[in-house]
């Protein structure tokens, strides 16, 4: 393990992965900063730019893009309580009342090393978790495969406010990865045209789920929306004792956030809400939550950027995404010819050492460039919505382009573009769409292979005791939240 | 269906028009909206519930052949849009207060959604350089933008930036 490791490290003695690094981590931060772009859309608009790239500077891109996106959240969370992604929502609530009290240098100074500590700590986790879980992964029969992809799949869709909505996502999507040749009999299935024996390209549809629907929303909000930030004051002058009364957060909420990113849907936002609720529970002056609190913008920031490693342990280990934004580095994986999964420590052992050694080596790379350029940052959150929409779109149709050099995958692009305005003004989720693209031929393909070793019997996905267990996790997961919901709302009423 | 204008918060400077003070906010019922689109659903569904269903007929298989696995996606699927379906039309009406669905500035989103079709039909045969600057315009244009200085500047910088990185260092071509 320490020579694999070794080896990790050893990419970087390639300029080029370096640079990747770099340029990942400071379009990271870009994009964090924006409202309205996320990790997701981000690593997105970023895959076509990787085409020509080696498999190691490519991935190492996407992830610097990835973690950084996730710091940069933050920047305009604190500054102009309009957090950039999702994840930071929690960060504002304390961020920004630390900004009007003049303390936005000290916020921003707390958030970015929070962020670089849950970073350092979830991927020495997920260094000690993902080998051992990828060699026990190999032992897995067909029925264990299919019924981790459905719990995975079932996790996620069942996150959206409609359980209904989110299953439907779910089979919209399932539905999706079906079209093109079967992989194993080569009968072309729904496919009209010689561009669709391949099946749907991925890049093109997730460019136009991910980013071509949200430049439609940016269309929707026109050029309003422009918020004055609060100045920036003692961003260099933290002593190390503000850091040193924070380590039980650090801890906790890394622990926490990594525990929580692991589970397939439950990602970032939700590991950054649960790390600062028990943050706050346990803290000896919780009235200060919610009213400027360094404690509750480190737990949020630790445990949302922890959750970022959390969510490539089973995308390495398993091959299975937990995450929409890990579900779009396995496309970018599938397009370098890279399988994830627990044959990835074998066949590609560059890549995932690469990167546990990337989140190492990033860590002091993103706090530097966190906090020498977060006076920048903050002005990239002021970027009107109408440049944003331009640059969006533009990146979206030419990316599409560029995964065949023909205009059949931006005609995707367009048309999944407008099917996400759509599915989204109804509170479809788009997650489970993508993910269940991205693993419906694994599920198909497991679910097939099962029943036929079981000579055409359901049942062996309930007379396997990985496979009944996992399924059981996946009922109860699905029933028990409405359950509760209900029984609760009977008892209000009483 | 309602039609409000819209009163936007803010704006950036005073060099934006109040174009989108008179541009509109359509809404209508969050309930017909989603019966619209679980029809189209059902009925995309029906259709590859047929095609599965030919699929599975052709080609047979002892176990699960190449049309079963969807055979199954499809009935599950028509199932759970039969379900939203009901809910929309028989559960969500009698909810009060009724939620709606706002889409606003329709025409700019309209206008953005022409122009990004009429962006992929040039691609090809304009070139990359010509059709991301003038249509980057068009849609800053229609996102609201009104200040020349950003309007004349952006769309060819982007465009060059974007050529530079797809057509000179990706290698991507237009013949």
């Amino acid at each position: 393990m320490i020579d694999q490791i070794l080896v990790g490290f050893g990419s970087f003695a390639n300029p080029l992965v370096v640079v990747g690094l770099l340029g990942g981590a400071l379009l990271g931060y870009l994009i964090g900063a924006i409202p309205g772009l996320g990790p997701s859309l981000g690593v997105a608009l970023m895959i076509p730019f990787t085409y020509g790239m080696d498999p190691t500077v490519s991935i190492v891109t996407l992830v610097a893009l990835y973690v950084a996106a996730e710091y940069g959240g933050a920047i305009s969370a604190i500054l102009l309580n309009s957090p950039g992604t999702a994840a930071a929502v929690a960060t504002s609530w304390d961020g920004y009342p630390l900004s009007q009290q003049g303390k936005a240098g000290l916020a921003l100074n707390v958030s970015i090393i929070s962020s670089g500590v849950g970073i350092f700590v979830s991927a020495v986790l997920l260094f000690f978790t993902a080998v051992p879980l990828s060699e026990y992964a190999l032992a897995l029969g067909p029925e264990a495969y299919f019924a981790l992809a459905l719990l995975g799949l079932s996790l996620v869709s069942s996150l959206s406010p409609s359980l209904l909505k989110g299953l439907i996502a779910m089979g919209l999507g399932l539905g999706l990865a079906t079209i093109g040749l079967d992989t194993q009999t080569g009968v072309p299935r729904f496919s009209y045209h010689p561009d669709f024996f391949e099946g749907l390209p991925l890049v093109p549809v997730l460019l136009g789920l991910f980013a071509l629907s949200e430049v439609l929303f940016m269309i929707e909000k026109g050029a309003a929306g422009s918020v004055k930030s609060q100045p920036m004051s003692g961003l260099f002058a933290v002593p190390l004792s503000t850091f040193t009364q924070l380590k039980r957060v650090f801890l906790t909420s890394s622990i926490l956030g990594y525990v929580i990113g692991i589970i397939p849907g439950a990602g970032a936002s939700i590991a950054s809400f649960a790390s600062y609720g028990v943050a706050k529970k346990s803290s000896r002056h919780p009235e200060r939550f919610g009213k400027g609190s360094l404690e509750g913008v480190a737990a949020s920031e630790t445990a949302n950027n922890a959750a970022v490693s959390g969510a490539l342990a089973p995308l390495l280990a398993l091959g299975i995404p937990g995450s929409p934004t890990t579900a779009i580095l396995i496309g970018a994986l599938m397009i370098q010819g890279i399988q994830p999964g627990p044959l990835l420590f074998a066949t590609n052992p560059e890549i995932p050492y690469t990167i546990f050694a990337s989140l190492w080596i990033g860590v002091p790379v993103m706090i530097i460039i966190g906090l020498a350029g977060a006076r920048f940052w903050a002005k990239v959150s002021d970027i009107p919505g109408p440049i944003i929409a331009a640059i969006v779109a533009g990146i979206s149709l030419m990316g599409a382009y560029a995964t065949e050099n023909a205009i059949f995958p931006v005609f995707i692009t367009l048309a999944f573009g407008l099917i996400g305005y759509l599915l989204r003004k109804v509170d479809i989720p788009l997650a489970p769409v993508i993910l269940a693209l991205v693993l419906g031929d694994m599920l198909e393909t497991n679910f097939r292979r099962a029943v036929s070793i079981a000579n055409g019997d359901m049942t062996t996905f309930l007379t396997d005791p990985i496979s009944a267990t996992l399924l059981a996790i996946m009922v109860i997961s699905l029933i028990l939240p409405r359950l509760r919901k209900s029984f609760f709302k009977k008892a209000a009423q009483v | 269906m309602t039609v409000e204008a819209v009163k936007s918060p803010s704006r950036i400077g005073n060099d934006v028009d109040d174009h989108h003070d008179r541009d509109q906010t359509l809404t209508i019922k969050k309930s017909l909206a989603e019966v619209v689109i679980y029809l189209l659903l059902i009925a995309a569904d029906i259709f590859y519930l047929s095609e599965a269903y030919r699929l599975h007929v052709q080609v047979p298989s002892p176990h699960v052949g190449p049309g079963g696995f969807p055979l199954i996606i499809a009935v599950i699927n028509l199932l759970l849009l039969l379900g939203l379906l009901f809910i929309s039309l028989f559960i969500k009406p009698r909810r009060t207060p009724q939620e709606r669905v706002a889409f606003s500035r329709p025409l700019s989103v309209l206008a953005a959604v022409a122009i990004l079709i009429a962006e992929t039909t040039l691609l090809k045969t304009a070139g990359p350089l010509i059709t991301i600057a003038l249509f980057s315009f068009l849609l800053m244009w229609v996102a609201g933008e009104r200040r020349l200085t950003m309007l004349a500047i952006i769309p060819p910088l982007f465009s060059a930036a974007i050529y530079a990185i797809f057509v000179m260092a990706l290698g991507v071509y237009f013949d």
